[in-house]
Formats: C-alpha cells, structure tokens, sequence
C-alpha cells in the first residue's frame, strides 16, 4: 500500500466509526493505521455525523421522562452546581497534560482541592433567613403567597416567595410539627401550569426542628420554574417521593 | 446496530392524575383543575435560540447546568432512543452524557459547531461507544472508550460545522448517496435494513456511506480553507 492509500484508509475507517459501523477486525486496523501513520482521528467525521443527525430529528421532540429530568436535575442541584467544593472541575487541556505526565496530575489535583476548600470556605452561602431577606430586598418580580395548615395540619402557617428571575425562593414555616429524618420527611411541590400540565415539580425535602421556632427553607426546585400558582407540602418517606399520594397534605399556599 | 424506527413519543406517567389530580379539590377546590391545568402541549426546545449554556456550565453559574437539561434534554433522549431502546439503559446513558456535558463545556468552541452539535456529538458517542461495547468479544478493546478521546478543537477539526455549507454540501452529493444519507440519518434505519430496502449489498451501503462523508469533509475543509484569509 502506498502512503496515499493508507491515508485513504485511515479516512474510510475514521468515517466508519463516526457512523457507528467498525467491526471489530477494523477497529484493530484502525488502531495499528492510526499508530502506524501517527496521526489522530480526523474528528471532522464525528462533527459532520452529528450535525447530520441533530439536523434530522424532528422539530417536537420528545421531552425527557419525567422520572429522569427529575433525576437529572436533582444531581445537577448536588453535583453540577456552583457550591460543590467537592467537585473539582476537570478542564480538558489539563486532562491531556495528566495523561502525559501523571505525577503532575495528581500535584495539580491536590492544588485545585485545596483552591476549592478555601473558596468553598469564603463564599459559603449565607443561612436561609439572611438569603430570604436578600431576595425581599433585590428580587423585582417577586410573588408572595401564604400557607394554610389542612386537615391535622390546621395550626400550619407561613409564607413563600418566589422570583421566576432568579429561579429562588424560600418558605418560611411555623406551627408544622418536628418530623424525625429517619421516619418522614417533608416535601415541597409546586404548580407551574405553563410547564407540564402532568406533574407538579418536586420542590425538596425538608426537616422541621423541635423547637418551634418559625424556619426558613430554602426552594430546590428540580425543573425551571415560571409563575409558580401553588406550592403545597406534603409528608413523606426520608428522602421524598418521585410522585406523592397525598396522602398527609401538610400546607397549600395559592393564588 | 441502529433501530428501524424513530424515537418513540414517550409518554409522561400521570403522576398529577394518580397522586393530586385525583383529589385537587383539597387543594384549590372544585373546577378549579382546568385553570391549574391547561392541557397545552409540552413546547419542544429552541435548538436555533442562540444564547449559549456551555459557557454558563463551565462558568459553573448557578443552575447553568439545570437550564442545559431543559434546552438539550429532549435532543439528547432522542438521539439515545435511536439507538438504545431498553429505557433504563437509555436513562443511565443520558445521565453519563449530561456527566461528560457538565466536564467538557469548557470545550465547546462556537466557531467550530453549535451547541446542538456540539452535544449531538457527545450524545453519538457515548451512543456507539455503549453499542460496542455489548457487542465486544471478552478481552478486545482497542478503540479507546469515548468518554477518554478528546473533543475536536480548532486544531484537530478541519473543518467548520456551518448548517447552510453542511446542507449545501449534502445536496451536491450524487443522488444515489443522497438517498443512503436520507435513508440511515432521517429514517434511522441500519445498514442491513437499508440494504433490504435498495437491494444493494451490505458493504456497498457501507462503503457508499463512508465515502460520502468524506466527500462531505473534503467538500467542507475546501470551505473552511477558502475562507482563511492569507495574512498581510
């Protein structure tokens, strides 16, 4: 074979793996070309392939699961957001710089770890009750409502506050009896009529103290939230549920 | 390898039916569940909006991340349900790619793709790579795992992914590629099902298949070239 047929080669067999069709004899002749002629994959291919392939999906596409957008962006909540000082951001240019020389990787590890403490250190975020207040004070399309403790609830009461803006809110609760973590947990919905008319969107889990004194949670909502019209809190198993039965409705604030 | 038939519409659990709809009226009273509830179609992404995530999601802005699952979820899903049709597969593998996603935004290089692409390629990847590693004989792997093989950048991609030149440059293939094109992007269908279809041998399909992608590239690396402008 000349130089220019094993250029050739190489192309045909690059082309073969963007559209997913190697067999298992030409991924090794891709591997021995590519090793032979020192050259990477042309990662046109794979660029070419999926532009192809976005561009012939249908205008409507399906919308994710419920079950696994909820799954999705309760890891974001925890993992991909910015407060995650466990998590140590790994750029590509360095990942390539690791594979060459490992003992670099690990020093350039251990630098952004402690990088990361420090600044998870300075920027904690502040308690809910000061946050609550910060967001009265700078939100501009602030909505407000207020709870009413239902059926063995009755002496539950608060209020919520929401800014589609900012995609925050907090809830600030009084009378709801303390609840044991190990036993039940309770559970924030909210209603976005403009999102999914199937489903209310999980707004977290929270504990209540014994000490009676009002608190103020925090919103996690686990979708992008617009004009919420209801909030309701429910009690459930530690760690929430995908879809509530209702069957402990602890406060509803609406419209 | 490929499924002969598009994403299936999924169809979302009534979660609001059998848990609160059922009693909606101890929450907002009677006839109050079609104002709560307008039955409106769920409204697909804006894959032309141009106001990019990526950047945001390597920023590590505040719900950045949680923002590129509302806009990209759906293409990613259904990318992942043309070639995987176990649910809960395709479920753990739109996680693993939302995963890759989050690490490599910082990659991603406007000039080079869009964003679409730019996830749509990710999304094929770890796609195929799923794909052969189920089909893998024990104890061969050569070709490294997807997740391991660096995106393209500006260097190693030698061309610029530009929708009008891409589509420009479809159309000026021959009309018997085209229809192969048409056959395994737009219908989904496999080699072995397209070559049922036209009555071509299998190696042809994918020879054929091959080669116009090259002619694509090369078609498209003469655009990108003539567009550099020589220096002064």
């Amino acid at each position: 074979m000349t130089p220019s047929d094993l250029n050739s080669r190489f192309d045909e067999l690059c082309a073969g793996r963007a559209m997913g069709d190697l067999t298992m004899e030409e991924e090794r002749e891709l591997v021995a070309l590519g090793t032979q002629l020192g050259i990477p994959s042309d990662s046109a291919f794979e660029l070419l392939a999926a532009a192809l392939e976005v561009d012939s999906l249908p205008d409507a596409l399906a919308p994710l699961p419920a079950r696994l957008a909820a799954r999705l962006h309760q890891w974001a909540d925890q993992t991909a957001g910015p407060n995650s000082p466990k998590i140590i951001r790994p750029e590509i240019p360095a990942w390539k710089s690791i594979f060459r020389n490992p003992a670099s990787g690990w020093i350039a590890a251990a630098a952004v770890l402690m990088l990361s403490l420090l600044l998870a250190q300075k920027d904690s975020p502040p308690p809910p009750a000061q946050a609550e207040s910060r967001l009265r004070a700078e939100a501009t399309d602030l909505i407000e409502r207020k709870f009413e403790g239902l059926g063995d609830f009755k002496q539950a009461g608060g209020t919520v506050i929401w800014s589609d803006s900012r995609q925050q809110g907090y809830m600030t609760l009084r009378g709801i009896p303390a609840n044991d973590p190990k036993l039940t947990q309770y559970q924030l919905w909210l209603v976005d009529p403009t999102r999914d008319a199937e489903a209310p969107v999980d707004g977290g889990v929270f504990d209540i103290p014994a000490d009676g004194s009002p608190v103020v949670v925090p919103i996690a909502a686990k979708l992008t939230l617009s004009k919420p019209q209801a909030f309701v809190i429910t009690l459930e198993q530690p760690g929430g549920v995908v879809k509530s039965k209702q069957e402990k409705v602890v406060a509803l604030a609406k419209n | 390898m490929r499924s002969s038939t598009r994403c299936p519409r999924f169809q979302i659990i009534p979660v609001w039916k059998r848990g609160f709809t059922c009693d909606t009226t101890s929450f907002f009273g009677q006839n109050k569940q079609a104002e709560y509830f307008p039955r409106q179609p769920v409204t697909p992404p804006d894959l032309t909006v141009r106001n990019p995530i990526l950047p945001l999601v390597a920023a590590g802005e505040s719900r950045a991340m949680n923002l590129c699952i509302d806009r990209y979820g759906p293409l990613v899903w259904g990318i992942v349900r043309r070639y995987i049709k176990v649910s809960a597969e395709a479920e753990d593998l739109v996680q693993e790619v939302f995963t890759e996603i989050w690490k490599k935004a910082a990659s991603f290089n406007p000039a080079l793709a869009s964003e679409a692409t730019f996830i749509g390629l990710i999304t094929r990847r770890r796609a195929i790579d799923f794909l052969r590693r189920q089909g893998r004989q024990p104890g061969f792997e050569p070709l490294a795992a997807a997740e391991s093989v660096p995106l393209p950048d500006k260097q190693d991609a030698s061309i610029v992914c530009d929708p009008e030149a891409v589509k420009s440059s479809v159309a000026s293939l021959p009309a018997d590629t085209r229809e192969l094109f048409h056959l395994f992007f737009d219908n989904g269908f496999s080699h072995p099902e397209i070559a049922e279809k036209t009555g071509l041998p299998l190696g042809t399909v994918k020879t054929r298949l091959r080669r116009g992608l090259i002619t694509l590239r090369d078609q498209l690396r003469r655009v990108a070239h003539s567009n550099i402008q020589p220096a002064s």
